[in-house]
């Protein structure tokens, strides 16, 4: 391809912030995709393990995406942060060695006997089946052989019949769901979907050879068939979320099997696993098979009492026949309390739904209960912590052990509590809203200004604020809960409220200020209520032990989580705010995109102001001058005047939209008609000390689809915006600085006092020295990042009749009261 | 100073070894970004052959997808070799130009009437949605235009600026005599062989301590390029009269190989996990350097006035790791 | 398959995806009408139920999430597949949930729908 030398001599002086731009494009675009690896990354370590090689990929391929930015950053600004380099190239290190055991690819196992010496893979079976065959290990007579449809086979159905991605979509964004019944409809279309799914041959004949072979050694002709889901977090049982399907006939199994992998999404598992904060992907499901024992009894042994965990006492619970209605929390049972002991001994007897003790039930022996007992105690031996174990008592007497995990005793969640809570006599304060992350939470109420000294924020208070901010960021780990009025729940703050599992509501509206004058308010982000005073007993104390142990990571640990996911950096205010502070990958990613849209800042105003004959005059009205310098083409070719409805760069037509509003005052119109008046009077009318400079002097605005900087002097005044503004919210930005002015010292730091008062109140953070004044308004997206740029627009024009106007400091809040109600013919 | 010329100081002017890892990855990144752009064209192609639905919006989504790798590309072109950027720049207006204008023309109705149609079946190409894909792809690559207005030829073009000019090969003899210095100064010479070896994660971050062996690298696709040549000075990569002539820069599954002969142009890419589609193996060499007889079966060949380009991409790794130790053996035996 | 042909609707304001699709749709012996207006082929459905409808999702007039919601209102067993094109996920996560059978994205190859069709028909005709 020949160049065209003409062109190109043409191009020379603006190549240099060309270069710049495009050198923030391409760092934004490489930020998007590495937050995009970041999140997809999150979500697969749910379910796979930290070595896993398929983990490996994506984490080299975000570290590669770092590098490069921070070489674009350095770029940008003449290697100032050079030390990125070390850092990353560190993290890089770091990670390589966690994968240094290469790890061979997962089994692909369809159907799979739990029969083996050597552990099935959990991620293969599942955790209960896991648990099951744990248990066989050590009880070989007491655990019914079953058999296990595998996740791989999960992923094979949903592969063939296309429902990942159906499935997927369907999921998308339900943790932002306020529509409870659109919430219903998507999981119940999941379900919907996955039972009516084909399942192919080989699994299905592989289940019914297992079956075969199964009924032989052990005749029963029923089955029961149940969830195994993969969790690697083991912490969270997901005990009762899933459905089991009970005397399932042998040739139904197929059937029953994916109604059981249907219910993964039944709306108590979605829930649970959202309030868990586990991100909601189509983790994948074990179906666990084993044959019916026919039960005179059943029910749970917990081998530790949870209330009163040093009595050294076992809780047996058990009702007649199937426990499956009592584990679902359906049908209440009889309680044995058993001292351990060799032999163990009953020391109490509940009858369900009574506190009446009697001495024995006609379904089950008490010799039963203590045979029970002695063998569950073998267990916490073996296992080495103490279980709950499922157990059934089959007609002939013979015990069975049916699942068993480990107990959680800190854990312990009375169901009790919510029954409590659900008192009918208070009314909420407010309803509606919507939630960016569930739970209950209480505390004092701290409403907050733009501006607020953060550090004065309680441990443990309800936060009140009418937009979201990212300097918010600084305070979730501490917090209570979190309301705001208004709020976008694919911004910022919202992805890290998420992050930091603070119950949040958004969009709480104009009523939130009802609360303003209460002290202690209750929060229910799930149901988005909020109530005056004390509500839930224990959730105070709950909330006040999460703060204080700085457990809300708890569940996400690990090395990949410090090396990678984790974010550290904050508070772009903070000191700490620095390369050398990085301590993961997503922390490089926000230490890069605050500084290359910092460094933007300012830029076009060293650039030299002779820009060259490319630029192009914008046709106006107004008693300014505008000559645009288009990077993209966003400007029509081959013109020297454009209108400013023909400029194809939103930014700018936003900015544009602001400063040409017709409510607008201009002062050179009015010079215009005052031709001849005495030069006095024109000073007095038109404010300054020196009289205006001349509007004559150019402005110039470097202009593409997406962006826009802009360098203005209005008479004495600089003003300099820099926004890009795109279909996503990741990159989009709007920078503001405004200084100077032909007045009195004074006048001019009122003026800027001003400023930064009706920018805080539109959600911008603001930062003031002296009579500069610097606001940033990030991450929003394109209509509300457009609607700022139009109140620039108009703040501009209107800062600059202030010089003389602002003469105490009483009419600093008149005039901003002035300028946010609209009524800007108080600027004249 | 001025970014660029702080940036042309960086890049030639004082490389240093973690400069030359980041601007070798940085070259790995612009050839998955041409590779893309490859891809986008055969996606259209197999949409323009009859049996796909579309409607205008994918055309359209096409030349705007094409469009944004371009100056992916670009700006990695411009990072590489930081003196042509603007040149580069100019010509990619070029075509964002001429893409808008595909765009607004078909828009305004004329789609159909400009051009004679290629598309076998009439009925098919007489529809504008056809018309307009075929407009398009012949911006692409079409063989009966000005071969200096396509897409392709502006690819290929830039490839060559990036090839001849960058900091890497250090084609330009003073640039060559400097890069020699640099891995002379930096203890990278392989104990056993002939040739530089750079970790690119590792020695980016510290330069190693001690000199190493090729066996003390884990990188798959060095171990099979070298794997049937022999040790120091008997066989493999020699020394010539000016030095070591060789640097290859690795990771596990990376290797980059350039030479460092003043009067020779080579240098190949490759990746091979052996689990990601972005796996492949690229060649550039000049004329002087022979390709074709050290080229196993199986590449994609374009000869140009400024040496051949060779590449594999949609193979498996252990195809790569097979062309590789022929590819070794041709070279150093 | 099922001996009796199955009635299809295709309905797309781009006249090119009617004009394609009906003949690769006749190919296997179904009877397809194609329709360029929403509001037709709706009317068109009142008088005579379809086993499965393909629609659009965006069009001019009338979008095709309204037209699988005025189908599924009309005849509850008939499938509806919906033609999503680029960045329109979110539409599609709507059809699905209101009902839609499946999707299937702009571009496409006719056997790709007719797969789907096939799998349609199995649910109509067990």
């Amino acid at each position: 391809m020949s160049s065209h030398p003409e062109n190109i001599a043409s191009y020379n002086k603006d190549y240099n912030f060309r270069f710049r731009y495009e050198t923030l494009r391409s760092l934004l675009n490489k930020n998007g995709s590495a937050l995009q690896i970041l999140s997809d990354l999150e979500a697969d370590l749910n379910h796979m393990r930290h070595y896993d090689k398929r983990i490996k990929r994506p984490i080299q391929r975000l570290i590669t995406e770092s590098l490069l930015m921070a070489q674009e950053l350095n770029l940008m600004t003449g290697d100032l942060y050079s030390d990125l380099y070390g850092v990353i190239l560190q993290l890089r290190n770091k990670t390589d060695k966690l994968f240094f055991d290469d790890q061979p690819d997962g089994d692909q196992t369809l159907v799979l006997r739990l029969d083996s010496q050597t552990g099935p893979e959990p991620s293969l079976v599942g955790g209960k089946a896991f648990g099951v065959w744990h248990l066989g290990k050590f009880f070989k007579d007491l655990v019914p052989p079953g058999f296990v449809v595998t996740t791989a086979a999960y992923n094979q159905i949903l592969e063939n019949n296309h429902l990942h991605n159906r499935i997927r979509i369907l999921l998308n964004n339900l943790d932002v769901t306020e529509d409870q019944s659109q919430f219903q409809s998507r999981t119940q279309t999941i379900r919907r979907l996955i039972r009516k799914a084909a399942v192919c041959e080989e699994i299905e004949s592989a289940i019914k050879e297992q079956a075969l072979l199964l009924n032989q050694s052990f005749p029963g002709q029923l089955w029961a068939v149940r969830s195994s889901a993969v969790c690697e977090d083991g912490g969270h049982s997901f005990a009762g979320q899933f459905d089991s399907e009970l005397r399932i006939k042998t040739e139904d199994l197929v059937k029953a099997y994916l109604h059981v992998i249907a219910s993964r999404f039944s709306d108590r598992a979605v829930k649970y696993r959202i309030h868990n904060n586990f991100n909601e992907v189509d983790t994948p499901m074990a179906v666990f098979f084993m044959p019916m024992v026919d039960p005179a009894a059943a029910g749970v042994v917990y081998t530790c009492n949870l209330k009163d965990p040093d009595s050294d006492t076992m809780v047996i619970s058990a009702v007649p026949g199937l426990a499956n209605r009592m584990v679902k929390g359906e049908q209440q049972a009889d309680t044995f309390l058993v001292s351990k002991g060799h032999p163990p001994e009953i020391t109490r007897m509940i009858v369900a739904g009574t506190t009446e003790t009697v001495k024995d039930q006609h379904y089950i022996v008490n010799e039963k209960i203590v045979e029970i007992a002695e063998i569950a105690d073998r267990a916490v031996d073996k296992f080495g912590h103490e279980l709950d174990i499922e157990w059934a008592v089959d007609r002939d007497g013979k015990v069975y052990f049916l699942q068993a995990r480990q107990l959680n005793i800190g854990a312990a969640d009375d169901p009790a509590i919510d029954k409590i809570s659900q008192r009918k006599d208070t009314l909420p304060i407010i309803e509606g809203g919507m939630t960016i992350f569930p739970g209950r939470a209480e505390g004092p109420l701290r409403f907050l200004s733009p501006g607020d000294d953060l550090s004065g924020v309680p441990d443990g208070a309800v936060v009140l604020v009418e937009k979201p901010r990212p300097e918010l960021a600084s305070i979730l780990p501490n917090i209570a809960a979190l309301l705001v009025m208004e709020g976008n729940p694919v911004g910022h703050l919202a992805t890290l409220v998420r992050e930091f599992s603070v119950p949040c509501i958004f969009r709480l509206g104009e009523n939130a200020k009802l609360l303003m004058g209460k002290n202690i308010i209750s929060v229910n982000a799930t149901k988005r209520t909020v109530y005056a005073g004390i509500r839930w007993p224990g959730i105070r104390e709950r909330v006040l032990a999460r703060i204080a142990a700085g457990n809300r990571h708890q569940k996400k640990s690990g090395p990949l989580y410090d090396l990678v996911l984790g974010l550290n950096l904050l508070d772009p205010d903070s000191s700490s705010f620095k390369a050398k502070s990085c301590r993961s990958v997503h922390d490089t990613l926000r230490f890069m995109h605050e500084m290359s849209v910092r460094s933007m800042f300012g830029f076009g105003d060293k650039q030299s102001r002779v820009w060259n004959k490319k630029s192009k005059k914008l046709i106006t009205g107004l008693p300014v001058k505008f000559q645009l310098i288009d990077l993209d083409q966003s400007v029509p070719e081959n013109i020297k005047q454009v209108a400013p409805e023909k400029v194809g760069s939103v930014p700018f037509k936003a900015l544009w939209r602001g400063i040409s509003d017709n409510r607008l005052f201009w002062p050179e119109r009015w010079e215009k008609e005052m031709r001849g008046m005495p030069s006095d009077f024109k000073e007095a009318v038109l404010g300054g000390n020196k009289g205006p400079r001349r509007a004559s002097d150019n402005n110039y605005a470097i202009v593409a689809r997406d962006y826009m900087n802009l360098n203005a002097r209005f008479a004495y005044h600089y003003a300099m915006v820099d926004a890009m503004v795109g279909p996503g919210t990741e990159h989009n930005h709007v920078h503001f600085r405004f200084r100077g002015g032909g007045a009195a010292d004074e006048n001019k730091k009122r003026r800027a006092r001003f400023l930064e008062l009706v920018l805080r109140e539109s959600g911008f953070g603001v930062d003031r020295s002296g009579d500069l004044v610097t606001a940033w308004f990030r991450r929003y997206p394109k209509k509300d990042s457009e609607k700022a740029l139009e109140f620039l627009g108009r703040l501009i024009v209107c800062a600059r009749q202030l010089d003389a106007t602002l003469k105490n400091d009483t009419a600093i809040k008149l005039y901003a009261n002035y300028f946010i109600k609209d009524q800007f013919e108080m600027f004249v | 100073m001025s970014i660029l010329e702080k940036l042309k100081k960086i890049s030639h002017k004082e490389p240093g070894i973690r400069q030359f890892c980041i601007q070798t990855i940085r070259f790995k990144k612009f050839l998955e970004n041409a590779r893309a752009l490859l891809d986008l064209f055969n996606d259209g192609r197999e949409k323009a052959l009859g049996e796909y639905i579309f409607d205008r919006h994918y055309v359209v989504s096409l030349i705007d997808r094409v469009i944004e790798r371009l100056g992916m590309m670009v700006y990695d072109a411009s990072v590489l070799v930081p003196k042509n950027g603007e040149t580069l720049y100019a010509m990619y207006d070029k075509h964002k130009l001429a893409a808008s204008n595909l765009i607004n023309f078909s828009a305004s109705g004329n789609g159909g009437v400009k051009s004679g149609s290629d598309a076998s079946e009439i009925s098919l190409s007489a529809e504008p949605e056809y018309q307009l894909l075929s407009d398009v792809l012949r911006w692409f690559d079409g063989k009966e235009v000005p071969a200096d207005t396509t897409v392709m030829d502006f690819v290929k073009q830039t490839f060559f600026y990036v090839i001849q000019f960058d900091a890497i090969g250090g084609f330009e003899s003073s640039d060559s005599m400097q890069n020699r210095n640099l891995f002379e100064n930096s203890d990278v010479l392989s104990s056993d062989m002939g040739i530089y070896l750079v970790d690119l994660w590792k020695d980016a971050l510290e330069l190693p301590e001690a000199s190493r062996s090729v066996r003390d690298f884990n990188s798959v696709p060095l171990r099979h390029l070298l794997m049937d040549v022999g040790g120091r000075e008997a066989t493999g990569p020699k020394k010539d009269s000016n030095g070591i002539p060789w640097v290859a820069a690795v990771s596990e599954y990376q290797l980059s190989l350039s030479t460092l002969k003043p009067d020779c142009r080579f240098r190949l890419e490759t990746l091979a996990s052996g689990y990601e589609q972005s796996d492949f193996i690229f060649i550039f060499a000049d004329k002087s350097a022979g390709l074709d007889s050290i080229l196993p079966a199986g590449f994609h060949v374009e000869s140009t006035d400024y040496g051949q380009l060779a590449w594999n991409l949609d193979v498996s790794a252990k195809t790569i790791e097979d062309s590789l130790m022929i590819i070794g053996r041709k070279l150093f035996n | 398959m099922s001996d009796q042909p199955l009635k299809i609707m295709v309905i797309d304001d781009e006249n090119i995806v009617g004009k394609r699709l009906k003949p690769a749709l006749e190919k296997t012996g179904d009877i397809v009408e194609t329709f360029e207006e929403g509001e037709k082929a709706l009317a068109r459905f009142a008088e005579d139920p379809f086993d499965i409808v393909v629609t659009d999702i965006r069009m001019e007039k009338i979008d095709g999430i309204e037209i699988l919601e005025q189908i599924l209102a009309l005849s509850g067993r008939t499938k509806v597949i919906i033609i999503t094109g680029y960045a329109t996920v979110e539409i599609a996560r709507e059809a699905l949930s209101k009902g839609a059978f499946d999707f299937i994205a702009k571009p496409f190859k006719p056997s790709d729908l007719r797969a789907i069709i096939e799998r349609a028909s199995k649910e109509l005709r067990p």
